[in-house]
């Protein structure tokens, strides 16, 4: 009786997953997951949907059997849903990932070798692609991600208020004194009621994970640096780290310049910016797009080079590599849409319709209708990429959640970095990853 | 039509096997995806416990060190203290204030339907979009809030940057993302309420007062347990305002327990001390739901 009952309990559950296993085995077709950030138009989901529409479409007339599945992943949902992804049994195929994110992927050996994978592309790509960024798609040796797309900040700035307050437009700061004295002097009470209606320089300065990059250029600028040359320890909780957070606290809370602490975060702060209620700030070039100037006529854009620190004049770039999954079920059509997408022909329509610079040397970055970003692609030498750690983005978050609150004077700049320095010290030495992925 | 189709497929069964097996196999359908979605998933994460690493690349077993850890971590004893504080402000004036409206609206009052209507809309409301309404009228310098405590005198603030400001306005937006789902759970329950006793206590010479207090409020008194235990388990879940208006900040003065998890679990790569920081929350939803039930108890027997 036991044994016909447990029979019985099998034939049902058989038949309760039978749909399933029938539907899911004898596609003819490859379907080609491919997950990626928006960076057209302000970072919009739909505006890259309409850009990849007819470049899916044209990929698979050419490819019969191969079906492009695009996934636009919000950036503040990117981290989530790549780990959730990639934690699966069935990861996406095909990913943009910028590199904050890229390195744990690599060191969990989740992502294919591509040089094996397409010897061919990888020689061919690589003669194309600057040294300096090919060699961040390596990890342990292995080219596991192909750069994509760069970028970075620089200082925006409202022309017509520079003007009102007797600042020459065309001579924006240079350096840190200057950027101070600038900011002062545009940070005004315009209709008399004692109240502030217009910074001078905004610091987004929230909890939001991705606020710290706006800080990091300061750090750089001062000399200091995130983690040591060997990624055993931290670099910023020296003298050189305490100058570069108490600079920038004393914008907030010593000049007055900036919105306080926590108001405002970074997309906040540029609509503050687009709407004129702050004259400059840190921004990446995407906002001088054509759809900012287009939704603010009245903005008199200004833009240049982020004002030098003490000891160096940098800012704060990145840059994001496609990488094909290790568990791709379909590494062959993966490879072929790898290669469409890092096609003149791609790139060249995709950069056309988005305010980044494409990595490769044969394709310009030229946009017809963008001049600021014409003329910013002549300073991207000036940009400083974070150390490509496993755990930047933990580095990132855990850095911010105790450098934070020093912007709100609950602690001193020292113990701010002190507390940082416990934090990302005991998560470089729980990674033990060393530079160059060895 | 159902109930002798079941009944004629019992019976086809009751040739093969036991009325005892019968019973199991009808509950199959309930039991599979528990076990799929809830048993296994329980289980699982409370082996992460034990781990250290992400859910990329689990790391060595540590034993009891997670739970170590998270007794002296700073961070997760502000994320509970919030989270307390949190689940004390918002659920007895959640409570108070939607028994208040629905106490109002079973008066039949002419446009009591609209009324109702219009306090359920924040509940349908995507919390992306509340978080545009919200920002928009606490905005520090052009904020209509600020606008209107201007006109009383009160210097503008800034609610969601101030760390004293920020937990209590949260408050106040989950409270009015919250209140049209109590009132409709009050309202059903006061007017299933015979009016016949109420007609009965006025020709004894009851007054409103008395009607309230001796008659609606016993009465409604399961749904008034239900409710409580309800908002209690929503409060202590608080993650998704908090994730789109404050991030947990300023000076994690928002950080909630599950905002804790989320952080921990996807942007600092511990899904060890994020599943141990789950079962720690698990084990406080459970001790005070208990606590409510024996306080209960022999009041909802009677």
């Amino acid at each position: 009786m036991k044994r016909t009952s447990l029979g019985i309990l099998l034939v049902v559950f058989l038949l309760s997953v039978s749909p399933v296993l029938l539907f899911s085995g004898g596609e003819k077709e490859a379907i080609i997951s491919f997950w990626k950030g928006p960076h057209t138009t302000s970072f919009e989901a739909q505006s890259e949907y309409q850009v990849w529409e007819s470049l899916i479409e044209k990929f698979e007339k050419d490819n019969p059997g191969i079906k492009i599945d695009m996934l636009v992943i919000p950036f503040g949902e990117y981290s989530a849903k790549m780990t959730a992804g990639f934690g699966s049994d069935r990861p996406p195929d095909v990913v943009y990932i910028p590199n904050e994110w890229l390195y744990k992927y690599a060191e969990a050996g989740l992502l294919l070798d591509l040089d094996e994978a397409s010897p061919k592309l990888m020689k061919d790509l690589e003669a194309v692609i600057p040294n300096y960024f090919w060699e961040m798609g390596k990890y342990a040796g292995k080219q596991v991600a192909i750069p994509w797309l760069s970028d970075g900040f620089f200082l925006f700035y409202n022309k017509k208020h520079f003007r009102e307050v007797g600042l020459n437009p065309e001579d924006p700061p240079e350096n840190w004194k200057e950027l101070v004295e600038y900011a002062e002097k545009l940070t005004r009470d315009l209709d008399g009621d004692g109240k502030t209606d217009q910074w001078g320089f905004g610091v987004p300065a929230t909890s939001a994970w991705d606020d710290v990059y706006w800080f990091w250029t300061f750090l750089w600028g001062a000399g200091a640096d995130i983690l040591n040359e060997d990624w055993t320890a931290n670099g910023f909780n020296n003298a050189k780290g305490i100058q570069a957070l108490q600079f920038y606290k004393d914008l907030i809370r010593t000049y007055k310049v900036s919105p306080p602490a926590g108001t405002l975060d970074y997309i906040q702060m540029i609509e503050e910016f687009l709407n004129g209620k702050v004259s400059m700030m840190q921004d990446e070039q995407i906002n001088s797009g054509r759809s900012s100037r287009e939704d603010h006529p009245n903005l008199e854009l200004g833009v240049a080079k982020m004002p030098a620190g003490p000891a160096k004049w940098t800012a704060w770039g990145n840059l994001g590599q496609v990488v094909v999954s290790a568990k791709t079920k379909n590494k062959d059509a993966a490879m072929k849409w790898v290669e469409y997408i890092n096609s003149p022909a791609v790139l060249s329509a995709y950069y056309a319709n988005s305010d980044f610079w494409p990595t490769r040397t044969d394709v310009s970055g030229e946009s017809p209708d963008n001049p600021y970003l014409n003329q910013m692609a002549k300073w991207v030498d000036y940009f400083t990429m974070w150390p490509l750690h496993p755990l930047l983005s933990e580095i990132n978050t855990r850095f911010w959640e105790e450098a934070e609150p020093a912007l709100f004077g609950s602690k001193t700049v020292e113990q701010a970095l002190q507390d940082a320095a416990n934090a990302v010290d005991d998560l470089v030495s729980r990674s033990g990853a060393r530079p160059g992925g060895k | 039509m159902l109930g002798r189709s079941l009944t004629r497929t019992f019976n086809l069964l009751s040739v093969f096997v036991n009325r005892k097996t019968i019973y199991y196999l009808f509950l199959l359908p309930a039991i599979i995806p528990f076990v799929t979605f809830v048993l296994i998933p329980f289980l699982y994460t409370f082996s992460l416990t034990f781990r250290t690493g992400d859910l990329l690349k689990l790391g060595q077993f540590v034993g009891l060190n997670n739970y170590i850890r998270i007794i002296h971590d700073d961070t997760f004893r502000k994320a509970v203290v919030n989270t307390v504080q949190f689940v004390i402000l918002i659920v007895p004036a959640e409570l108070l204030l939607s028994l208040l409206l629905s106490l109002i609206l079973s008066q039949r009052l002419r446009f009591g339907g609209t009324t109702q209507a219009i306090l359920f809309i924040p509940w349908i409301i995507p919390i992306t979009i509340i978080a545009v309404i919200w920002r928009f009228l606490l905005y520090p310098q052009q904020g209509i809030i600020n606008y209107l405590i201007g006109l009383v005198g009160i210097p503008p603030q800034t609610w969601l940057a101030s760390e004293s400001l920020a937990l209590p306005t949260l408050v106040v937006i989950e409270m009015w993302r919250g209140i049209g789902f109590f009132v409709m759970v009050w309202y059903a329950a006061i007017i299933e309420i015979p009016r016949d006793i109420y007609e009965y206590a006025i020709l004894e010479g009851a007054n409103t007062f008395q009607k309230l207090v001796r008659i609606t409020l016993p009465l409604i008194r399961p749904t008034f347990i239900f409710l409580v235990i309800i908002s209690i388990i929503w409060a202590f879940q608080l993650f998704d305002s908090v994730f789109v208006l404050t991030h947990g900040g300023p000076n994690k003065a928002t950080f909630s327990a599950v905002y804790y998890i989320y952080r921990y679990t996807f942007h600092v790569g511990d899904v060890g001390l994020a599943s141990t920081m789950s079962f720690a929350l698990l084990g406080m939803v459970l001790l005070l739901t208990l606590i409510i039930r024996r306080l209960t108890k022999e009041q909802l027997q009677s």
